[in-house]
Formats: structure tokens, C-alpha cells, sequence
């Protein structure tokens, strides 16, 4: 069934033959399409220009009839009267047309848009005394929404003021396109349609559509706008918004209570546009809810707000802007809040960026009018001719002012000095006079300039001197000194000044400290350095710092150092800083009378020993200090070595037996072992003495011979490997005191690193052994044969207990017995010849009859001389086609293999055959068979029949067998697929007969 | 009474047809030009007493027919022009170039007929 849908969809593939005449018919079909759509294209154009020029021509009738109608005028003769009543009845006939209906409609719409004053007018009374608008109300019902649109639209625009009533029904209607035509059509048609749509509408107004809406109305003549204050309180926020902006249009300020109101509202754009109102209308009584809201707003609401508070603010509120620009971060408010200071109050904020302080410039004395003309520059629009000294008293005064009111913008100030710090006030001075002497400077500015300049090379040489500043001139007298006439005032204020800068000190100092650590290593400290080591005292305590390596300067420095900080513990960590900080690779003396030390004396400190572990506490007050000395570290070496042993060989009888040396003890020294055990065995010392004290044992034997309670449950193992051990007797018998310790060893210690040479045989386990012996014993007794003989023998000849060596007898006697009486039921079915396996009879009982002749091909190809009996046995199979294949596949192997007799063949074949059931017996379980799976509805695969398995089975094989000939070694996954192949070929042939 | 000749120069039909109507009952012998070719090839035959062009026309533009009158025929015929760009360029674009009047659109053909008499006093 699979092989046919298979074949099915191969054919499928298969290109398909198509006729020429139904290809030459169907490109005639295709030609013959393109020509009837090119006809109707070009019929359709054809109609469509017609239909144009139809149009034209009517307009072209209509244009003169319709000019009649607008420029007609009442005084006009007889003559014109009679041809303005004759053209009336003439157009009325036309009308009935609805095309002419349309035209004339086009045409007065078109005429509206070029026209204006009376006779546009006359032309909205021509179009609704046509009755042209209701074709519009028709329109109107259309369920098109273009169709509607237009209609409003024509109705508008025709001024038809009927239609009001119809079109604002449209107001709230969800086609988004007729609601907004309908919004223009309701305010453009009636004055109050406006009011209508505010009062009903529910839907969204959107920008766009407020500006139409806004256009329509300020355009309408004679309008008087109503006061749009009514629609603040609408619950449609759109409304409320387009309401604003409609008050703020017509500057209707009749709602100022309202627009306080609304600066509270949720929506921001409505706040937005409150505080416009606000700022229009200079409403002063929203200054404590603007104040109120301010906070919570976003950033163009702060900027709104603080815009409005410019505008309406007073003196008083100068206070709130000064605390936005000291709390608010964000620029933009920030520069709106001092916008807003100056805007109530100009000048108040001045600018504080970018500027350079002149206050400490020194202006020479030789240059008294220069100077003049420079402070006159500077203070612009200052006509008053002011003295060097008091512009700078003027400066500094500011500076002052600027400083205590606005701390925050010391940081600067800071970063605009500190680098300048570190000079020297002394050096200062003096290239600062040299300066002067060198070169005049003309204004302030560049005086400024070249101050800086001269700050900048002083700091360059000092860095390339490499001098080391004292702590004492790092203070703040470097800073510039001036050198003008001094007064008692100037004084005064530069003391204020330094004091001023207080906060500028410390930020300094800090970047000082930075720069010497990254920069200069070997400068010694200043008494900066000092504060900031002393912080870092306080965060380190000595025992933090101790494990570290002492590097020292030198060894001389070093071994001072350590000798005083190993006698007392100095609380000043300014000297450990020092050895930290100045690197010497010089010091290997030291470093090696370091290594040389205790190390328990190295790190006996008090804080070491006070350091509160989280590891297991070794019982270190119950051991003497002598075994705590003795401890040395384990070499790692070692360790790994034997626990690659352990690895390598399995944990069996065979290794724990092992006498001879092995690879652990090759490598193991007889040093490494002693020290091992004795590391071991002080270890078992401390955890037994630990461990009776702390189960609070009662029996001192209890602690110094283990009994079998006391042995763990890690030593299952090797309890039962070494019981297979053969008993020596002379270890059994080890002297108190090691057999003491070994046992006490075998407590703890891991398997791991147990070996031959430090396990000794226990002997608990030699008490153990007769019960244990006994115990296994019963368990062969019980369920045991006589195949437990061997090893029952080697028990025996093992055993050193006679009763278990009696036990042992009388079990061998039994199974012997037994053996016996067993043994010729044994030999009779030894006889008996199994079968033996064959793969393809186990695949041959599960598959089908396709299967089973493709496994028989399969046979011939790869099968052996075991595969003969299963052909043989085939031969007498209910199928036909499987003896013939089997029959044919039988001859075609023993070919392949040799065994060409046929006696042989015809003689098992007649053994067989008295072996197998009668066919008539088979015929019958196929019966059974049959019926039990068509009960279970499953389909089985049914002897073919017919055309189709003739075709397949003569002609399948057959090349198959010609394939085997040539490729008899070829595997079987090829074989079957070739016969796929080939037979999907063999029935695409015969669907073609 | 002679008429004065009047060039109309509006691609617009209807509008055309509508002035015209106006134009011709109010004494005017009017000449309806579609576009700006037909515009100079009447105006190479006679000059009228008086031109009322819109601005956007195929192939000639109002600005194009002043300069060309202005320039090319030398000569000082009034000019009207009505326009639907209103816009100040176009305005101030036209008056530099020589037209008497701007009209925009939508145009009242009772203004227009006022500006003309105007005009033509003038002259």
C-alpha cells in the first residue's frame, strides 16, 4: 500500500505530455483575452472622452443660460425679462435630465469657487431655486461614505442652510471622514453650529481639524463668537482643549478661575494651554497653583510654567525660581528659572559660565591709563571712571556674593585652580614679577592670560626638578598674591577669599594625593597625604594589612621597620604605607631572612590569633603546642601521586595484597612515609581524644581499643577486601601501641589514601572472619548448588577455623550429592542439539512476504553455511513463492560456498521435514491467524495477486540476482535500495504497458 | 459710443464665458484668449484698450504677457490681473513688471467692471 502511493506520487513528478494543439489553443485564448481587454480599455477611454466632451458642450450651453441667471437684474426690459423666463423654463427642462442635473450642479460648484460677493450669492439662490440641493439630501442616505462626504460638501459649499439639520447628525458619526465633513458643515452653516459641535461631539478633535474648524469660524463675517468658557467643565478633554484655544483666539478672560482650575488637570496639553491663557490673560491668582503644579510636572510644563512666571511673577517669587535653579538638574528648566529671575528682576543673574576671575589680576603700576581704558571695557555702558582698586573690590565683592549664594557653583571654581596648587606661592611670586618686568600687558585680559601661562610652565619646571614639596607649601598662600597698592579692605577681603575657598582646599588636596600616587611615587608626603592615609588608617586595621609582603626601600629601612613593627604594634599606618608605597626589588636579604622566620611567628600577632574562623576548630587546646609545631605541610605532590595510584588500580583483593613495590612506593621516600604517618597519627591522636570527649565516653578502654561499634561505615570496603586477605600471623600479632595507632588510623582516614603500607591487617576483622565465614557459608547452604564446589574448595583449603572447615566439607559433600543425582538429566539435554541463531529467521518471523523474498535475495548475497539449514527449513514453507526463492537462493549459496552435493541437500531436507509441522497444520494456524487480525481490524499483507506481483516478483529478481552476481559484497542497504529503485521503474513501465 | 476692446485672457471656460457675458452687457468688446498663444497672436495684430489676464495659463503666463507687452510691444496698455495666487510675491512680482491692477480670485465681476472703468479713465 505504501509502495503504491510511493509510486503514485513518482508519478506525479513526471512531466506531463501536453498537446501542441492545446498549447497553440491556449495561446490562442490568451491573445484573443489581451485583445477583448484592450477593446474595452479603449472603448471605455473612448466613452470616457465622449462623455468629457459631452460634459464640455453641456457646460459650454449651460455657461450663458447660467450667466443669465446671475446677472440678472430687475430693471432689466421687456425683451431681457422674456428671455430670462424663457431660458428658466428651458433649464428646468434640462434638469429633468440627471445628467444635465449633474452638470449644471458641477458647473455652479466650479463658478462658486471663482466667484464672490452678489454673485455668489446669486448663485447659491440659482442652485437651491434649481432644487439641485436635494439631490445632495439624497446623497446624504447613501451608505457610501464618499457619497455622503461629497454631499455635505456640496451643501456647504452651496450655503444651503437647510441642510444644518440634516448634517449634524453626522457630527458623531464613526466614519471618521463624514464626521469631520460634517464639523465644518455644521459651523460654516450656522453661527451657532459651532456651539452644537462643542456641546455633542464625543469623539477626538484632532490638530488639525481645530485649526479647520478655527478657520471656518474667524472667516465667517458678522461672527460673534459665544464664550467658549462654558466648555471648559466638558468631560471631553478635546473639547476643553480646543475651547482654550478658542478662548485664547478671541481673548475671552472671563474664565480665569477656571484656568487656575485646569492647571491641575491630568491631561498635559490642556495644562499646557492653561498656562497660556494664564500668561495672555496675566492672570496673577494661578502664581500659587502654578508654584503648586510645578514640581510634579514634566519638563516642557516647567518651562511653560516658568515662562508664565516670568511674565506674571513679582520680586517675592525670585525666591521659588532661585530654588528651581539650585535643585532642578535639567538645563533647560534651570536656564528658564534664571531666564525668569531676570525677566522679573533684570540683572540679578549674571553670568557665571565660562568666566574667568579677574579679581586677583595684578595691573601695573606703570600703566595707569591702559588700565583705565581696559576697566572701562569691561564694565560696559559704565561711563564712571573707577580706580583700578575699586573695580577690584567691586569684582571680589561679586565673587563673594556669588560665592555664598550660590555654593553649588564652586566645583568651577575648583577645577578652574586646582592644578595650580602645588605651586609654590614663593615661586609664584617671583616669576610672576619677572613676568611683569619681561613683558607689560595692555588690558586685563591678557593679563589673565599670561597669568596663567606663567602658573602653567611654573608647574611644568617643578615637575622636572622633581623637587620635593613640603608639606608646608601646599597650603593656601600660593594662591595670587596681590601686588598692587595693599589697603586694610583688600586685605580683609582676600582673607574672606581664602576662606571662601575652603571647600576649594579640599577638593584639591584630594586631586593632589591622586596625581603624586599615579605621577610621583618617590615625593614625599605632605601633610595631605598625611589626612588622606590617615582616612585610610581608619578603614584598614593592622591585621587587614598584615598578610601583605613588607617590601621595604632599603634593607637597612626594612629590617628597622620590621623589627619595630614586630616588637610593638604601631598604630600609625602612615610607616606601613610608606614600605607599601616605595618598591624595592633590592631586598632579597630580607626576603629571605623572611622566608627563614616561624611562621607562626610571623603572623603570631594578636589580631591573627583573635581572627574568628569558619573552618572545623582543631582541638588545639587539648593538644600540647609541641604537636602544633609539628605540623608541616603536606607535600602536594605526594598526595596526588598516590591518589593517581588508587585511581589507576581498582581497589581489590589483588591490590591490598600486593606485596610487591609499587609506582607510590618508588616515588615514596621513606622520609615522605615517616612524616606521612606521623602527620596521620597526630591527627588521629587529636580526633580520638576529641572524639571522647565529646560522646563523654565512661570507659577509658573504650577509647584506647576500639571495638566493632566504633569502626565506621567507610570501612566497609576494605574490611571485605581485606578479608580476603590471606592471614599472616605475624602481622596479626602488632605490638600495643602501633596496633593502637592503626586502628585509631583506620577510624578516619579516607580510603582513599590508605595503602598496603600503612594498612595493616586488622585484627577485628580476623574475629569477624569465622562469623562472617559461617554467615556466607549458610547463605551457599541455602541457596547454593554444585557450582559453589570451586570456591567452597578454596574456602577450605583458606580457612584456619575447623568448624568452618567442617562446615565447608559437609556443604561440598552435599552439593557432590546433588551433583550426582543431577548429572544425567544434564548429559541427556546436552545431547540435545540447539539450533543455532540465525539472524534472518529472527527477521523473517516478522515480516511480510515482499520483505521475506528481499531477505532471501539478501541470503544469497551474504549468507553463510548456517544460513542453509533456515533455507532448507523454507523449502517446505506454505508460501510458493518463498520455497521457489528459498529453493533457488539454497543453490545459488551453496554455489557461492562450494557445497554442491545434493545428496547432502535431498538428506536434510528429509530430516527437516520429519523435524517441521505438516503443512496442513500451518495452513490452519494461518487460518487462526487470519481471522484474529481481521478482528483486531489490522490489515495484513495479503499473497499478491494479479498483474502487479508477477511483474515484480519475475523481473525483481532477476536483477537482483544479476546484481548479486556482479556485486556480491555489496551491503545490504544498496541492494535494497536498487530494488526500490528498480521496482518503482518496473511499475512506472507497466502503468505505460 | 465706441466700444473698448478688452483681451481676456483666462484658460478657465466657465469664468471666461461668465466675464464675458458680464464684460459684453456692460459695453465692452471683449476678446476671450484660452491660452498664452493665442494671447500673442493677438495681441501681434491690434493692441486692445485694455488686458484682464489671469496668471497660471498654458504656454504663456500673465507675468510673461506683461513683460511682453511691457518690453516687447512697448507698449502701456492697461493690465489687470486676476489671480487665484494671491500671495504677495505675485502681486509685487506683477506691479514691478507693469500691471495696473491685481484682482484675486475669487473675483466679483462687479469690482472687476469698477477697476476697469477705473483703468480706463486713467488713461
Amino acid at each position: 500500500m505504501i509502495l503504491y502511493k510511493s509510486t503514485y506520487n513518482l508519478l506525479a513528478i513526471t512531466a506531463p505530455k501536453i498537446h501542441t494543439d492545446l498549447l497553440w489553443d491556449l495561446s490562442f485564448l490568451f491573445i484573443g483575452l489581451s485583445v477583448i481587454y484592450f477593446s474595452l480599455v479603449f472603448i471605455h477611454k473612448k466613452r470616457l472622452k465622449a462623455r468629457l466632451e459631452k460634459i464640455k458642450l453641456r457646460k459650454n450651453e449651460l455657461a450663458p443660460m447660467i450667466s443669465e441667471f446671475l446677472f440678472y437684474e430687475d430693471d432689466a426690459s421687456k425683451e431681457d425679462k422674456t428671455h430670462y423666463l424663457n431660458l428658466k423654463v428651458e433649464i428646468r427642462d434640462l434638469i429633468k435630465n440627471s445628467f444635465n442635473r449633474k452638470v449644471l450642479s458641477d458647473v455652479l460648484l466650479d463658478l462658486r469657487k471663482d466667484l464672490s460677493g452678489d454673485t455668489q450669492k446669486r448663485l447659491f439662490e440659482l442652485y437651491q431655486d434649481l432644487d439641485l440641493h436635494k439631490d445632495a439630501f439624497k446623497k446624504l442616505k447613501s451608505w457610501r461614505w464618499e457619497v455622503v462626504s461629497k454631499a455635505i460638501q456640496d451643501l456647504t459649499k452651496m450655503q444651503v442652510s437647510e441642510a444644518y439639520g440634516f448634517i449634524t447628525k453626522f457630527i458623531n458619526d464613526k466614519r471618521s471622514t463624514i464626521r469631520k465633513q460634517a464639523e465644518i458643515a455644521t459651523d460654516t452653516l450656522k453661527y451657532e453650529g459651532i456651539n452644537y459641535f462643542l456641546d455633542s461631539t464625543k469623539y477626538k478633535i484632532s490638530e488639525w481639524q481645530q485649526l479647520k474648524l478655527l478657520d471656518v469660524i474667524r472667516n465667517q463675517k458678522d461672527y460673534n463668537p459665544p464664550s467658549f468658557s462654558a466648555w471648559l467643565t466638558s468631560s471631553n478633554n478635546h473639547v476643553v482643549l480646543f475651547a482654550l484655544r478658542l478662548i485664547k483666539f478671541y481673548h475671552q478672560n472671563n474664565a480665569n478661575a477656571s484656568l487656575v482650575e485646569l492647571l491641575k488637570h491630568k491631561n498635559s496639553n490642556i495644562k499646557l494651554e492653561a498656562i497660556a491663557c494664564i500668561k495672555e490673560f496675566h492672570v496673577q491668582e494661578a502664581m500659587d497653583t502654578l508654584k503648586l503644579i510645578f514640581w510634579k510636572s514634566s519638563t516642557d510644563l516647567k518651562i511653560a510654567i516658568l515662562d508664565a512666571i516670568g511674565d506674571l511673577g513679582i520680586e517675592d517669587d525670585i525666591a521659588f525660581l532661585e530654588l528651581i535653579d539650585k535643585k532642578v538638574s535639567n538645563f533647560a528648566v534651570k536656564s528658564k528659572a534664571i531666564s525668569a529671575i531676570n525677566s522679573i528682576s533684570p540683572e540679578r543673574m549674571l553670568p557665571t559660565k565660562d568666566i574667568v576671575d579677574a579679581s586677583r589680576n595684578i595691573i601695573p603700576d606703570d600703566l595707569p591709563m591702559e588700565i583705565k581704558t581696559v576697566q572701562d571695557d569691561i564694565s560696559e555702558g559704565d561711563t564712571e571712571e573707577k580706580t583700578v582698586s575699586e573695580d577690584r573690590n567691586s569684582d571680589i565683592s561679586n565673587k563673594q556674593e556669588k560665592l555664598k549664594s550660590k555654593p553649588e557653583v564652586e566645583p568651577d571654581v575648583t577645577v578652574f585652580d586646582a592644578p595650580k596648587l602645588s605651586v609654590k606661592p614663593e615661586e609664584a611670586l617671583e616669576m610672576q614679577k619677572e613676568e611683569r618686568e619681561q613683558q607689560i600687558p595692555k588690558t586685563v585680559v591678557d593679563i589673565a592670560i599670561e597669568y596663567e601661562e606663567v602658573l602653567v610652565e611654573i608647574d611644568i619646571e617643578r615637575t622636572e626638578k622633581q623637587e620635593p614639596a613640603t608639606v608646608s607649601t601646599v597650603n593656601l598662600d600660593f594662591l595670587p598674591i596681590v601686588m598692587s597698592k595693599s589697603t586694610g579692605v583688600e586685605e580683609k577681603i582676600y582673607q574672606d577669599f581664602k576662606t571662601d575657598l575652603s571647600v576649594v582646599n579640599e577638593l584639591v588636596v584630594s586631586y593632589e594625593v591622586e596625581r603624586s600616587h599615579e605621577q610621583d611615587n618617590s615625593e614625599p608626603i605632605n601633610e595631605f597625604k598625611e589626612d588622606e592615609l590617615a582616612y585610610s588608617h581608619h578603614q584598614l586595621a593592622i591585621e587587614d594589612i598584615a598578610f601583605l609582603p613588607i617590601v621595604v626601600e632599603n634593607n637597612s629601612l626594612a629590617e628597622e621597620s620590621v623589627n619595630n613593627s614586630s616588637k610593638s604594634q604601631r598604630s600609625d599606618a602612615l610607616s606601613i604605607t610608606v614600605l607599601f608605597e616605595e618598591v624595592s626589588a633590592s631586598s632579597d636579604k630580607y626576603l629571605a631572612a623572611n622566608l627563614n622566620m616561624n611562621t607562626f611567628e610571623r603572623y603570631n600577632t594578636p589580631e591573627i590569633l583573635a581572627l574568628k574562623t569558619t573552618y572545623e576548630e582543631v582541638a588545639v587546646p587539648h593538644s600540647k603546642p609541641e604537636d602544633i609545631l609539628n605540623f608541616e605541610v603536606i607535600d602536594p605532590v605526594f598526595l596526588s601521586v598516590l591518589v593517581k595510584e588508587m585511581k589507576d588500580e581498582p581497589m581489590n583483593v589483588q591490590f591490598n595484597t600486593n606485596t610487591t613495590k609499587t609506582k607510590t612506593d618508588v616515588e615514596m621516600t621513606p622520609q615522605d612515609e615517616a612524616r606521612f604517618k606521623q602527620i596521620i597519627n597526630s591527627i588521629i591522636n587529636l580526633e580520638s581524644e576529641e572524639h571522647n570527649e565529646d560522646n563523654n565516653l565512661t570507659s577509658k578502654e573504650s577509647s584506647l581499643t576500639p571495638s566493632d561499634n566504633d569502626i565506621d561505615i567507610t570501612f566497609v570496603p576494605i574490611v571485605e577486601e581485606v578479608r580476603n586477605k590471606e592471614p599472616n600471623p605475624s602481622e596479626d600479632v602488632p605490638n600495643n601501641e602501633d596496633s593502637k595507632v592503626t586502628s585509631s588510623t583506620k577510624l578516619k582516614i579516607p580510603n582513599a589514601i590508605i595503602s598496603d603500607q600503612i594498612v595493616d591487617t586488622p585484627y577485628f576483622i580476623e574475629d569477624n572472619s569465622e562469623e562472617s565465614t559461617m554467615q556466607l557459608l549458610d547463605d551457599l547452604d541455602e541457596m547454593g548448588d554444585e557450582r559453589e564446589i570451586p570456591l567452597l574448595n578454596e574456602m577450605l583449603v583458606n580457612v584456619k577455623y575447623k568448624t568452618v572447615s567442617a562446615r565447608i566439607e559437609k556443604l561440598i559433600q552435599r552439593f557432590k550429592i546433588a551433583e550426582e543425582e543431577v548429572s544425567p538429566i544434564i548429559k541427556s539435554t546436552k545431547d540435545i542439539q540447539l539450533k543455532p541463531f540465525n539472524v534472518f529467521e529472527d527477521l523473517f518471523r516478522v515480516c511480510d512476504t515482499e520483505s521475506k523474498l528481499i531477505l532471501l535475495d539478501e541470503v544469497a548475497i551474504v549468507g553463510d553455511v548456517g544460513d542453509i539449514s533456515f533455507l532448507e527449513d523454507l523449502l517446505d514453507n506454505e508460501n510458493k513463492l518463498i520455497r521457489e526463492k528459498s529453493e533457488q537462493v539454497l543453490i545459488e549459496l551453496k554455489t557461492n560456498l562450494g557445497l554442491s552435493s545434493e545428496e547432502k541437500l535431498d538428506a536434510m531436507r528429509e530430516n527437516k521435514s520429519q523435524t517441521f509441522k505438516p503443512v496442513s497444520k500451518n495452513l490452519k494456524d494461518a487460518q487462526v491467524y487470519t481471522s484474529l487480525m481481521e478482528e483486531l481490524e489490522i490489515e495484513t499483507t495479503q499473497p499478491s495477486s494479479g498483474l502487479f506481483d508477477v511483474a515484480f516478483d519475475l523481473e525483481f529478481s532477476d536483477d537482483l540476482q544479476e546484481n548479486s552476481k556482479n556485486q556480491p559484497k555489496k551491503p545490504n542497504q544498496d541492494s535494497i535500495m536498487n530494488q526500490i529503485c528498480s521496482f518503482s521503474s518496473k511499475i512506472i513501465n507497466k502503468f505505460n504497458g | 459710443m465706441n466700444k473698448k476692446r478688452l483681451l481676456l485672457a483666462e484658460d478657465d471656460e466657465l469664468l471666461a464665458s461668465l466675464l464675458n457675458f458680464r464684460l459684453i452687457k456692460s459695453g465692452y468688446d471683449v476678446q476671450i484668449s484660452r491660452d498664452g498663444r493665442e494671447v500673442k497672436k493677438y495681441l501681434s495684430q491690434q493692441i486692445p484698450d485694455i488686458i484682464v489676464s489671469d496668471i497660471m495659463m498654458p504656454y504663456f503666463s500673465g507675468m510673461e504677457l506683461i513683460a511682453y507687452v511691457r518690453k516687447e510691444l512697448n507698449s502701456q496698455v492697461p493690465i489687470i490681473i486676476i489671480s487665484s495666487a494671491g500671495n504677495e510675491e505675485n502681486v509685487l512680482n506683477a506691479f514691478e513688471l507693469g500691471a495696473n491692477d491685481f484682482i484675486p480670485k475669487p473675483v466679483s465681476p462687479s469690482e472687476l467692471l469698477v477697476r476697469l472703468a477705473r483703468e480706463l479713465n486713467k488713461t
